[in-house]
C-alpha cells in the first residue's frame, strides 16, 4: 500500500481522543516477561498515567500486532485477563499479568520481549469488596485464577486483615507460583511458601490433583476441612474465590453454607469487556424476573460477584 | 501535518456532512447496532459528539434474556455472535437509555427488531414522536432468532412490514438493515426502497458456525452465529456496490455502508463502492477510538485527493484501467 500512517496501527488511543478518570487506552512496554512454570508466564508492562484500579479488576490485552490490512499475527479480539498486581511511581505504572499460553492470543503474548509494545484497555471491571467487619480473609484459588487474589492479599495486609491462601493446581509444575526456598510445604499445612503471598506474611495451603506438591486433594475439600478446624472463625471470615468454575462453586456452596459472605470472581469468554456487545453473561437470581433469574454481564457487573446471586447449576 | 491544522481550519476546507433522508450528518462516521451498547459506554475513550451518528443495539417490544452463553467465538479475521437479541425491552429503553442518548449529543438511530409487523409498529410509533431519535433502524436481518429473519429475505414481506412501519414514522429517518443471507440483496434492497425507505444499512452479519472438534460440538450454545469483522469485507462491499447500482443510486436513497470495517482505507473503500456514509461495529471493541482514526484519515484522503466533500466520493469508483504497477 502507498500511504501506512503510524495511526493506522491500534497503539495507544488515536490523537484527539481523550482518556477520562476511569478506564481507557494505553501503549505498554514489556518490562519482563518470563515464564513462572510449565505453561505460565509472568508479564509486567509499564504504563503512563493508568487509572485507579484494584484487585479483581481487569485488561483487555490486544494479543497483535495489527497491519493495516486489519489482519494480524495474533489473536483478533482482545484477551481479558485480571491484574495480578499494581505498584506506582509518578506518573508511571507497573502491571503484573500472569498467564497461561494456551491458545493464539497467549502464545503470541509469550513471544513479546522487553521493551516491546502492548496495547492495554483497562482497567475493567468491579473490584473485590473487602468487608469491613470482616478481619479474616480465605482466599481460595486454582490455576489461573490466583492473580486477582494475590494483589488482593497484598490490599487486604495493607488494609490490616489476617488472611490465608489455599492454592490448587493440576500438579507442582502446573504452579504459577515462585517458590520460597527452604521452605517445606508438608499435608494440609499453612506455610510461607511462595514469595507472592509470602512477601505479605499470607501462608499458603496447597492443593494438586496428582499430590505432587502439598495435599493430593481438591482445594474446595481442603479448605472444607480447614474451615472445621477454624469453626470459631466463621463469624469474622469472609471468603474470595476464584478460579476454575467448578472449583469456585465449589468454594461458594461451602461459604453459603456456613453463612459466610463470599465474592467469587468469574471467567467468561469476551469480546468488548466494556458492556456493549453483551456476550459475557452471567446467571443471577431475580424473583422479579421470569423464571426467577436474569443475566448479568461478567465485564462491567463483575467479574466479582456475590456468591449468593449467582445461579449455580 | 494533519494535527499542526486546528480543527476549524479544517472543517473550513472539508465539508464532511451527509444526508440520510431529512437528517443530517456532521459527518458519515457512526457506530452501529449491538457493538456500542446504548450510550455512554464509549464516552470514557472519546468525545462522542464527533460521531456522525449513534446507533443502539436492538430494542424490542418486551426485554429479552438473550441466548446461553457461549455467545462469541473468535473466528480467522472476524467473530461469531448469537447474542439473541438481549435487550431492556421499549419501557426501559425509553425511562432508562433514552435520556442519557439525549444528552450525547449525537444523532441517536434506534435499531428495532420484532417478532411480527405489530412488534415493529409498536415500538417505531412510541419512538418516532421523541426528540431524542433522529432515526428508526429497522433490524430484518438478526440472523440469531429463527421468526425475525423472515422480513429480510423474502421481499414481499419486508414490502409489507416497511409500508406499515412508514405509516407510523412521521418524524424520524426510516432505515431498513439488509441481510446478506439472501441469494439476490438487490430484490429485498428494491422491496424496501419501494415501500418507502428513507435509507439502506447494510449489511448484518453473515450466518456462520464453529465446532469444537475434540468435544464434537458447536462452539456457540446457538450452533450459528453471525459473522462479523474484516473477514466479511469485501463480501459486504460487493453488496453494496450491487445495491448502490442497481437500486440506491436510480432510487436516489443513501447507504450507510457496514461489515468489517477497521480504519479509513475500509472506510474510503464503501464510499467509492456507493455508501453515502460508514459504520463502525466490532473494530470498536478492539479500539473503541477508531471512528476517531477513520474520520481523520478520511479528511487526510480527502485533501489529498482535492475533493471539497465526502459526498464526492460516493460511487466514484472508476473503471478499471488495467495498467502495470508503477516502479
Ligand atoms: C475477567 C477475566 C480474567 C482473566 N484473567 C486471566 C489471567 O489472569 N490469566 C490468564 O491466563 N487467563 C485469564 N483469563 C482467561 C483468558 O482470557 C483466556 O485464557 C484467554 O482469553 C485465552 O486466549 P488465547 O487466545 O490464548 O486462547 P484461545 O485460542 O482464544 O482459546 C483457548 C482456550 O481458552 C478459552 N478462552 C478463550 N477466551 C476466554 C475467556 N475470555 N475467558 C476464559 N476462557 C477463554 C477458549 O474457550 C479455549 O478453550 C481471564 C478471563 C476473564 C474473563
Ligand atoms: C456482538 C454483536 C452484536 C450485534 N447486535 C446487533 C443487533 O442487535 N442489531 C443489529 O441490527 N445488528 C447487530 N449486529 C450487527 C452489526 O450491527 C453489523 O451489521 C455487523 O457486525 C457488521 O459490521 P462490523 O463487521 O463492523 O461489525 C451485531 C454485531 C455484533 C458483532
Ligand atoms: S464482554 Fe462485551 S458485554 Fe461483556
Amino acid at each position: 500500500m502507498e500511504r501506512m500512517e503510524k495511526d493506522d496501527v491500534v497503539t495507544g488511543a488515536a490523537p484527539g481522543s481523550q482518556v477520562s478518570g476511569s478506564r481507557g487506552l494505553f501503549l505498554s512496554r514489556v518490562v519482563r516477561n518470563e515464564p513462572l512454570c510449565r505453561e505460565h508466564f509472568r508479564l509486567v508492562l509499564e504504563v503512563d498515567d493508568f487509572p485507579p484500579a484494584a484487585p479483581g479488576q481487569f485488561v483487555q490485552i490486544l494479543c497483535a500486532e495489527p497491519n493495516e490490512l486489519g489482519w494480524t499475527q495474533g489473536a483478533f479480539i482482545r484477551r481479558p485477563f485480571s491484574i495480578g498486581g499494581l505498584r506506582r511511581g509518578g506518573r508511571r505504572c507497573e502491571l503484573d499479568i500472569l498467564y497461561r499460553a494456551l491458545g493464539t492470543g497467549t502464545r503470541w503474548l509469550s513471544r513479546q520481549r522487553k521493551g516491546e509494545p502492548v496495547s492495554v484497555l483497562g482497567p475493567l471491571g468491579r473490584p473485590f469488596e473487602i468487608h469491613a467487619d470482616r478481619e479474616i480473609a480465605w482466599l481460595v484459588g486454582g490455576g489461573i485464577g490466583l492473580p486477582p487474589l494475590i494483589w488482593l492479599a497484598q490490599t487486604l495486609s495493607a488494609a490490616g486483615r489476617r488472611a490465608v491462601a489455599f492454592c490448587g493446581a493440576r500438579s507442582a509444575d502446573f504452579m504459577p507460583l515462585t517458590r520460597v526456598a527452604g521452605v517445606e510445604i508438608v499435608g494440609e499445612q499453612p506455610v510461607l511458601a511462595f514469595e507472592e503471598f509470602a512477601s505479605v506474611g499470607v501462608p499458603v495451603i496447597t492443593a494438586t490433583d496428582d499430590g505432587s506438591l502439598g495435599a493430593a486433594a481438591r482445594v474446595p475439600d481442603v479448605f472444607a476441612r480447614y474451615l472445621d478446624q477454624h469453626a470459631g472463625q466463621i463469624s469474622s471470615a469472609a471468603i474470595y474465590a476464584c478460579g476454575p468454575e467448578p472449583m469456585i462453586r465449589a468454594t461458594a456452596q461451602i461459604g453459603l453454607a456456613h453463612g459466610i459472605p463470599t465474592a467469587v470472581c468469574l471467567e467468561r469468554v469476551m469480546a468488548c469487556g466494556m458492556g456493549t456487545c453483551q456476550s459475557c453473561v452471567v446467571r443471577v437470581h431475580d424473583a422479579a424476573a421470569e423464571e426467577g433469574w436474569r443475566y448479568r454481564l461478567c465485564c462491567t457487573d463483575g467479574p466479582v460477584f456475590d456468591a449468593r446471586e449467582v445461579v449455580w447449576d | 501535518m494533519l494535527q499542526a491544522m486546528n480543527e476549524s481550519q479544517v472543517a473550513a476546507q472539508i465539508d464532511l456532512s451527509v444526508r440520510l433522508g431529512r437528517l443530517t450528518l456532521k459527518n458519515p462516521v457512526l457506530t452501529v447496532s449491538g457493538t456500542c451498547g446504548y450510550g455512554d459506554e464509549y464516552a470514557p475513550f472519546m468525545d462522542l459528539r464527533r460521531l456522525g451518528a449513534f446507533t443502539t443495539k436492538s430494542v424490542t417490544v418486551k426485554e429479552r434474556k438473550g441466548n446461553a452463553p457461549q455467545r462469541i467465538v473468535e473466528t480467522a479475521g472476524g467473530m461469531l455472535n448469537a447474542i439473541g437479541l438481549a435487550n431492556v425491552g421499549l419501557d426501559r429503553f425509553v425511562a432508562e437509555k433514552l435520556p442519557v442518548l439525549s444528552r450525547l449529543g449525537v444523532p441517536a438511530i434506534v435499531n428495532v427488531a420484532g417478532h411480527s409487523i405489530d412488534d415493529y409498529l409498536a415500538v417505531c410509533a412510541r419512538l418516532d414522536p421523541l426528540d431524542a431519535v433522529a432515526g428508526l433502524e429497522l433490524n430484518v436481518s438478526c440472523p440469531n432468532v429463527c421468526d425475525g429473519l423472515i422480513f429480510g429475505t423474502d421481499p414481499k414481506a419486508l414490502a409489507e412490514l416497511v409500508k406499515q412501519v412508514r405509516a407510523v414514522v412521521k418524524r424520524a429517518v426510516l432505515i431498513v438493515k439488509l441481510s446478506p443471507n439472501v441469494t439476490d440483496i438487490t430484490a429485498t434492497a428494491r422491496s424496501a426502497v419501494d415501500s418507502g425507505a428513507d435509507c439502506l444499512s447494510m449489511i448484518n452479519t453473515f450466518v456462520g458456525m464453529a465446532i469444537n472438534v475434540e468435544r464434537q460440538e458447536p462452539v456457540l450454545a446457538n450452533l450459528t452465529g453471525g459473522l462479523s469483522g474484516p473477514a466479511i469485507k469485501p463480501l459486504a462491499l460487493n453488496l453494496v456496490y450491487k445495491v448502490y447500482q442497481a437500486v440506491a443510486k436510480p432510487a436516489g436513497i443513501p447507504i450507510i455502508g457496514m461489515g468489517g470495517i477497521q480504519n479509513w482505507r475500509d472506510a474510503v473503500e464503501f464510499l467509492l463502492a456507493g455508501a453515502t456514509a460508514v459504520g463502525i461495529g466490532t473494530a470498536l471493541f478492539i479500539d473503541p477510538t477508531t471512528p476517531l482514526r477513520v474520520l481523520a484519515g478520511l479528511e487526510d484522503y480527502l485533501r489529498r485527493h482535492n475533493l471539497k466533500s465526502v459526498r464526492e466520493l460516493t460511487g466514484r469508483l472508476r473503471p478499471n484501467r488495467n495498467e502495470p504497477p508503477a516502479g
